[in-house]
């Protein structure tokens, strides 16, 4: 497979070569790169408009932009969210390198007016399903206990849904956590959360741009059903240095960035570093006062451009959550690296070369050692991967793209071992597994006319299961039958799919277009979780002779519609997807440290269907001030059915809310003041309550009917934020106060619902048998204040 | 040992602030009347027992109505269930609460295999129920306590029973079951002990804690002079799963750590809900001074 990649990618690059040099002959390049010009920052996504053509681009994820137009003269206009555009007239008679730097808009009127002049970028491009927010828009979001989230900031987005209250996981499409694709420049998040989930792994001050793919999912994704979580690290200012932190309640942070070289090389270092536990010893319960409960996290880049061909990025996370008492220790966390060589081949051909390593681990353990409990646990996931991507720009209407990945998984599920020659506990090890997960690509993105782009590709993918390892195989009634061992290097599995992705948008007017399209993924790891919130010692596990790859389709048609002079986007999307093989475990499994786990699991489909609306304002003159944000509605429904689950009916997935509104409102008073506020609606999550009783031994036993047959009562808060900056804004040295209230009218929003047993008394034989139904809640209403300074 | 880790995680739940309010729902109003049977035969030589109940709808708040007149016997069989060694008649207790008894005081043998079936006479769910067990041997040499006074745990601290055993290196099941003075501490489902050996088969247990009582409640609290008995029983892994799904069911759920609910596993036929179960025994003992 490797070997046969590597031929076609040679060909293709031979190909390329050879039909560069055909259409230079009557085509010129423009090219280079568009970044921000105060800090030399990459803009991504940033649009070159030709307008004698009209027809234009977008900067990719490097911030590189190429063009292919006849000879002549042309009036280019450069633009970005937030930034003043630039002109810039040119004749173009050869092939040239245009690098541009964008000014930010300094003045919201100013940034009103640049927002005005967008020529309504979302409804020329030919993706649909896709989310983007910017770092700017997530930091306005009132934040939970002051940290900001990106994650949470994606849970408001129409058709991302948290999974349970205060959590970061999300569920996309009534998809379960484990289908989303989570990137942190390119390397996979395999535990996006932090302190059992509380808050995100991402730290937005090192965080550049944010993109989710929730259907439509570009050729070059794959290995997920759900979603494509795409976060890119900032590069560090190549200008000058900055710092950049704040000081919340219960966190800090602090980023620093800038040249080593001035516009040539750069760096960014930032950590986060929380301090609850520091209160604990004030703590009313005794038991909690020597706790230890914290999480941290670094995030570090290093650039430099060699010249205008070469480029090199190499950025790192590392994190870690530690939790320790008198009885039990527990550390946790990702680590991921990347390394990643731009290098242009010519005008047109844009390549990137990554280097991919990320890793989740976890151990714990009791704290004591040489006691006969002592024990110590852990468990270890690793990538090692290899990605070649190339662009080409063919035409001022084709955009090849081709590339190939190789990621090494190495699965160590869990080992456990006494502590200690008192310890009772012998040596416990589940199989490691292998895992070669590999894929070829090619797209096109094709313009036909000024009105209709296609954009179609085809993904292949294949997964190979590696030994030496111990396979378990079991019966018709999933009990162990046998046991193989597979040697070292054997290749003893092998799943191989075809994934076709076709996008369309037709442009109905100048304010508005319609867009439909289709994809088929597979998905050839998840996740051993069976609540709905999931902990971190959720293990992920392989496809198998036992697990069959899981493959989604989903189809998705949409109308776009913008309204005052493009400033306030509006679009209805449809989609309904089906799926195959989904994983779903048997009644009570047993899912850790199990030799036998694949003997839990049970096959079967699922399928969900849905409507979202939106209605995003991306900014608006207020008197002196502006406004922006977002209103957004869906209605969504996810079903599974499996034949041992719910005797076989089809049920509700755990994630299936069928109504679920948004809304974002951000209101920037004056140069100083900032108030913003979110309201979040959504129907209650299915349950499984009991609807009878059993007595056994004292003990009243709840009996089941339905899977995930009642609803309890709907889930919304109001979140509302201040945000007060520094008297003189045009200092270098800047700060602002940001006062957040978290669920503000103090609603008790349902945890979980516990169905519990009085406590007998024992002078009264015959109580202790009333049952009553108790709504755990997490949190009420919160209030948070931080500190932010930058300079 | 997954028990010890879960204890782990629910410590870091702890630390969550969640809040609870008791609130009214309305629940499925279903015809929810089945048979409950539990009960076993043991190696001890006692009077063993069937608890027959009827279940009822979630919010009964009642104790559990009997199920009068029924026909209850055990049959035992031998190791490979070719012969049919003795029925063993069990009569109401007498006390209308559903309890049948064994006629006479008798016990069961290891590696026999036992079936208890129950004939109900009722409109609804009259019929005969059965449900097999086998019973599982016990090493009974060795097997020692200690108590051990953690101070720091809870309100008043912990008494800690701790357990010396040679485990056999066969695969076993345990229930714990604690005495005071002759009277089951343990006794309600939620508070029983059950483990496998999956994690030290074939080991010494050295003092690993097999019971844990705590001293702000009156009936658990160890005074000097009070002898504490320590049952180790042999159960079937079938019975051990069925208890760790009853606690499952019974424990606070949340959205971090339980799954979805789902009904616990049953070996009687006909719908019935509960579990009957043969196992051998082994006790130990100490004076707490």
């Amino acid at each position: 497979m490797i070997r046969h990649t590597f031929i076609i990618l040679l060909l293709f690059i031979g190909m390329c070569a050879w039909a560069d040099e055909e259409i230079s002959r009557d085509n010129k390049v423009v090219s280079g790169h568009i970044k921000d010009a105060e800090t030399g920052e990459d803009l991504i996504g940033a649009t070159i408009y030709v307008q004698e053509l009209k027809t234009g681009t977008v900067t990719n994820v490097y911030g590189f932009y190429s063009l292919s137009l006849p000879p002549g003269n042309y009036s280019l206009i450069f633009s970005f969210i937030g930034y003043n555009p630039l002109q810039k007239k040119l004749e173009l008679k050869e092939d040239i390198t245009l690098d541009i730097e964008l000014n930010p808009a300094k003045t919201m009127l100013e940034e009103v007016k640049v927002i005005a002049q967008k020529k309504g970028e979302i409804l020329r491009k030919p993706e649909m399903s896709v989310a983007k927010i910017e770092a700017k828009r997530i930091q306005q979001i009132p934040a939970l206990f002051g940290e900001v989230d990106i994650i949470r900031a994606i849970q408001l987005l129409p058709g991302v849904q948290f999974t349970s209250e205060g959590s970061t996981g999300f569920s996309v499409r009534g998809g379960s956590p484990d289908q989303n694709l989570v990137l942190l420049d390119e390397a996979t998040v395999y535990n996006a959360g932090h302190l059992l989930g509380f808050f995100s792994v991402f730290n937005n001050d090192a965080i550049k741009d944010v993109k989710l793919y929730k259907g439509d999912i570009p050729a070059r994704y794959g290995g997920r059903l759900a979603s494509v979580l795409d976060v890119r690290m900032k590069d560090g200012s190549t200008k000058k240095l900055g710092v950049k932190g704040g000081i919340g309640l219960i966190s800090s942070r602090l980023t620093i960035d800038g040249p080593i070289i001035k516009d040539r090389t750069s760096f960014l270092v930032s950590g986060r570093r929380t301090y609850a536990d520091l209160f604990l010893p004030f703590a009313s319960n005794e038991d909690l006062r020597d706790n230890k409960l914290y999480f941290y996290d670094f995030n570090a880049k290093l650039n430099h451009n060699f010249d205008e061909n070469n480029r090199i990025y190499v950025s790192g996370y590392f994190g870690r959550d530690v939790f320790k008492n008198d009885f039990a220790k527990m550390i946790l966390g990702n680590q991921t690296a990347t390394i990643r060589w731009n290098h242009l081949f010519s005008k047109r051909i844009f390549s990137n070369f990554s280097l991919i390593y990320s890793n989740y681990q976890y151990l714990l353990g009791t704290a004591e050692e040489n006691d006969p409990n002592s024990f110590e646990w852990s468990s270890e996931l690793e990538d090692i991967g290899l990605k070649a991507d190339f662009t080409y720009y063919l035409d001022a209407n084709n955009t090849i793209r081709v590339g190939a990945q190789a990621l090494h998984h190495f699965f160590d599920p869990g080992k456990a071992k006494g502590l200690g020659d008192n310890s009772l506990l012998d040596e416990y090890k589940q199989p490691k597994a292998r895992a070669l997960e590999t894929a070829v690509y090619l797209s096109n993105e094709q313009k036909f006319g000024s009105r209709f782009t296609a954009k179609y590709g085809l993904r292949f993918s294949m997964f190979n299961n590696i030994g030496p390892t111990t396979l378990y195989f079991f019966d018709e009634n999933y009990d162990f039958a046998y046991e193989e061992l597979k040697k070292s290097l054997d290749f003893y599995n092998t799943y191989t799919g075809w994934e076709p992705r076709l996008g369309f948008n037709y442009i109905l007017t100048e304010e508005s277009s319609v867009k439909a399209s289709y994809s088929r993924t597979y998905q050839y790891i998840q996740l051993a979780q069976n609540s709905t919130a999931g902990t971190p010692l959720d293990i992920w596990f392989p496809a198998s002779p036992n697990v069959k790859p899981q493959i989604s389709d989903q189809v998705a048609v949409g109308y776009f519609r913008n309204f005052l002079q493009n400033t306030l986007e509006t679009s209805v999307e449809a989609y309904y997807k089906t799926m195959q093989n989904t994983v779903d475990f048997k009644d009570h499994a047993s899912l850790l440290l199990n030799k036998e786990i694949e003997g839990e699991l049970r096959f079967g489909k699922s399928w969900s269907y849905g409507l979202e609306i939106m209605a995003k304002l991306l900014e608006m003159k207020v008197g002196k001030g502006s406004m922006n944000g977002w209103v957004s509605y869906t209605y969504s429904r996810a079903f599974r059915e499996i034949t041992e689950i719910n005797d076989g009916d089809k049920y509700s997935a755990p994630y299936d809310k069928p109504n679920d509104v948004s809304i974002v409102w951000n209101y920037d008073i004056s140069k100083r003041l900032s108030v913003a506020a979110n309201w979040i609606y959504q129907t209650g999550r299915p349950l499984t309550i009991p609807t009878g009783r059993a007595v056994i031994e004292g003990n009243v036993i709840p009996v089941y009917s339905d899977r995930n047959d009642f609803r309890y009562k709907p889930y919304h808060r109001m979140d509302v934020s201040i945000t007060l900056r520094g008297k003189n804004t045009e200092k270098r040295f800047q700060h602002d106060w940001n006062l957040s209230i978290y669920n503000v009218y103090n609603r008790h929003n349902m945890w979980s619902l516990n169905f519990a047993q009085e406590e007998p008394d024992a002078a009264n034989p015959g109580t202790g048998y009333d049952t009553y139904v108790e709504n755990v809640y997490l949190f009420g209403i919160i209030p948070s204040l931080t500190f932010n300074f930058r300079f | 040992m997954k028990k010890n880790i879960f204890g782990i995680i629910i410590l870091m739940a702890v630390i969550i602030s969640a809040c609870s309010e008791r609130v009214d729902i309305d629940l499925n109003d279903e015809n929810n009347k089945r048979l409950v049977l539990y009960g076993s035969i043991t190696t001890d030589t006692i009077k063993h027992q069937v608890s027959l109940t009827y279940s009822a709808d979630y919010f009964f708040n009642a104790p559990p109505q009997p199920v009068l007149n029924a026909q209850v016997k055990i049959e035992e069989w031998n190791t490979n269930k070719s012969n049919l060694l003795r029925v063993i008649e069990m009569d109401p207790s007498g006390k209308n609460d559903g309890i049948y008894q064994t006629r006479n005081i008798t016990y069961a043998k290891e590696n026999h295999y036992y079936k208890c079936i129950a004939i109900v006479d009722d409109p609804d769910i009259g019929g005969t129920y059965t449900a097999e067990s086998f019973c599982p041997p016990i090493s009974r040499t060795d097997l020692e306590i200690e108590l051990e006074f953690e101070p720091d745990w809870g309100d008043d601290g912990f008494m800690i029973v701790k357990c010396y055993y040679q485990d056999p290196p066969t695969r076993e099941w345990y229930l714990f079951n604690i005495y005071k003075n002759g009277i089951l501490v343990t006794d309600s489902l939620s508070e029983k002990s059950v483990t496998d050996d999956e994690f030290y088969n074939g080991g010494y247990t050295n003092g690993i804690g097999v019971g844990y009582l705590n001293q702000s409640r009156e009936d658990e609290k160890v005074r000097s002079g009070d002898t504490i008995k320590f049952q180790a029983a042999s159960i079937p892994e079938n019975y051990a799963k069925f208890i760790w799904e009853a606690q499952a069911e019974i424990q606070f759920n949340t959205p971090l750590f339980s799954g979805p609910p789902a009904n616990i596993s049953s070996n009687i036929n006909n719908g019935a809900i509960g579990y009957f179960s043969a196992y051998s025994t082994a006790y130990a003992s100490t004076v707490y001074n």
